[in-house]
């Protein structure tokens, strides 16, 4: 097995005088106190129940393994209960785990701004970029003014910058055009010019992660876990053998991809967006 | 209406090429009238483009042509050259000539292209080249274009800390798998950081920790481990950080609704703990 074992010692006391059951999951992390932080934290490598009688004081050895692969093995160190827990749950490759981010992880600077174009732009520039045309080749802007905005568009070269992306967020400031980028025509953009599943489900994924994560608003919370769901079930068909059954979990998920899309304008509700 | 020919050639041939580039033309709708076929440039697999454009304007095309590259390179199927030229049986004519300078750099050629020159200033950003009197060059300076992952320079104040909460969520509401790019302030402690974007989780309370671990955490995951022996410290200069959230870290709070729980029973004065000991 990946990593370091080894055992941690805790005392444990009831302090009531009615019989208590004590879980420690597997995944529990203990660190070690705050003068030893040069030593690796403990993650529990499996799950223990105790029944405990009252005032009963009990010494217990826990199996753990190293959270921190590159810190010092503790011996006899002095450690602290967290409230913390290692998502190992379906892994056992715990040093993969402690020591890269999470898969899809979303880069922001602390000053992006709160709307639904510029957590597009931040986590799909390009189609950012294609929508901005789109909203505004469907809106009610003057020619001259439309001509203006095109080439200030054009003029972008690359986004990979973030000062590139600084920029598209900039033109999409301008009054005439930040109405015309709401969710509502988020929606119909996606209907008439996308047509890849796999891509726009991931595409509105991250965006509504992006918009979930700054705001915290109710509204998005549903929409995050509705497109956390698509992702699952998209996972579960990579591995199923059965084509029938591969062909149910495609359609599960084009169903919820579909509830995503038709409530988008939803997020044209929080305040923030306007 | 303007025609213009491409050729993209390729280290290997790939089946996935064709719906590659088409997904790109879906995205670009100034190229829609855009053809593919396979093709051989010299000894080399190629696709050879044909597309019809109203408007054409030589920004937007290069951006087009960026995009089915990076849409390409994606697939891990490296494109050694992209040809832009005229007329195709000019190019086959001399393709022996051509390949010479093929083989010593990559990029964009133009091929006996009407450049037009109103435009010089986009050319002179694109670093465009002579090469012969109808060959001109433009290098893919794909250094240039990595993304210039830009850090904020951030105070570790109520804004910073509220901000932090909304992405870590609680032991209810899930957190968000962020990273927040931030540079600290010299004169300031990578403590204060953690104190602040994470006091939601590090609470005061005397049993139970969690600083250490989301402070090595963070250090491991930004390749920084060495500043654990300085996390107290203030630090005279800016480091660059990417403060993840709880879920970015693969770290999830306790589960505030199972009463067995040891950490609720911790919380709730049910159970005392001690001595504990790791590595015994």
């Amino acid at each position: 097995m990946e990593g370091y074992s080894f055992n941690v010692s805790i005392t444990l006391e009831n302090n009531t005088s009615k019989e208590q059951t004590v879980s420690i999951p597997r995944g529990t992390i203990i660190e070690p106190e705050s003068t030893h932080l040069s030593y690796q934290s403990a993650i529990i490598s499996r799950d223990y129940i105790f029944k405990l009688n009252p005032y009963e004081i009990r010494s217990v050895i826990l199996d753990a393994e190293c959270w921190n692969r590159q810190l010092s093995p503790p011996k006899q160190v002095s450690g602290k209960l967290t409230t913390l827990k290692g998502d190992i749950k379906k892994t056992t490759r715990i040093w993969d785990t402690s020591s890269k981010p999470i898969k899809g992880t979303i880069h922001v600077n602390p000053s992006q701004d709160a709307h639904i174009f510029s957590a597009l732009v931040n986590t799909s520039p390009d189609i950012a970029m294609d929508f901005l045309k789109f909203g505004i080749s469907e809106s009610e802007i003057n020619e001259s003014k439309l001509d203006m905005i095109i080439t200030e568009i054009d003029n972008i070269s690359s986004l990979k910058s973030q000062t590139e992306k600084n920029k598209l967020i900039q033109i999409a400031r301008d009054e005439s055009v930040h109405k015309s980028i709401k969710a509502r025509e988020l929606r119909k953009f996606f209907i008439k010019h996308r047509g890849d599943f796999e891509q726009d489900s991931n595409t509105l994924q991250k965006l509504i992660a992006n918009v979930y994560g700054l705001t915290s608003h109710k509204l998005a919370q549903r929409l995050y876990e509705l497109s956390n769901e698509v992702t699952e079930l998209m996972n579960d068909r990579k591995f199923e053998p059965e084509d029938n059954k591969k062909a149910e979990l495609l359609k599960i998920a084009q169903n919820k991809y579909l509830t995503i899309l038709d409530s988008l304008p939803i997020l044209d509700e929080i305040e923030w967006t306007e | 209406m303007s025609k213009i020919n491409f050729q993209i050639i390729l280290d290997r041939p790939d089946d996935r090429i064709y719906s590659i580039i088409k997904q790109v033309i879906k995205l670009n709708r100034d190229f829609s009238e855009t053809s593919i076929e396979y093709t051989h440039f010299y000894d080399y697999p190629a696709i050879n483009c044909v597309s019809y454009v109203t408007n054409f304007s030589w920004p937007i095309f290069f951006i087009f042509l960026k995009r089915i590259k990076s849409h390409i390179e994606e697939k891990e199927i490296k494109i050694s050259q992209i040809i832009i030229y005229e007329d195709s049986e000019i190019l086959y004519e001399f393709q022996n000539i051509l390949i010479r300078y093929l083989s010593e750099l990559h990029g964009f050629w133009l091929f006996n292209i009407d450049l037009n020159y109103e435009q010089i200033s986009f050319f002179e950003t694109i670093e465009l080249q002579r090469i012969k009197s109808n060959l001109f060059y433009v290098p893919f300076n794909d250094e240039n274009d990595k993304e210039d992952d830009e850090f904020e320079k951030t105070y570790p104040t109520e804004n910073f800390a509220n901000y932090c909460k909304r992405i870590n969520g609680t032991a209810k509401r899930q957190s968000v798998p962020i990273g927040l790019r931030i540079m600290t302030v010299p004169g300031r402690s990578l403590n204060e950081y953690i104190s602040n974007g994470y006091s939601t989780i590090i609470k005061n309370q005397e049993n139970l920790g969690g600083r250490s671990v989301i402070i090595t955490t963070l250090l491991q995951m930004n390749e920084q481990l060495q500043l654990v022996n300085h996390y107290s410290e203030k630090l005279d200069q800016s480091i660059k950080i990417n403060l993840y959230s709880l879920k970015s870290m693969n770290l999830v709070q306790a589960d505030e609704d199972d009463e067995t729980s040891v950490v609720n029973l911790v919380k709730n004065n049910k159970i005392l703990i001690s001595n504990i000991k790791l590595g015994v």
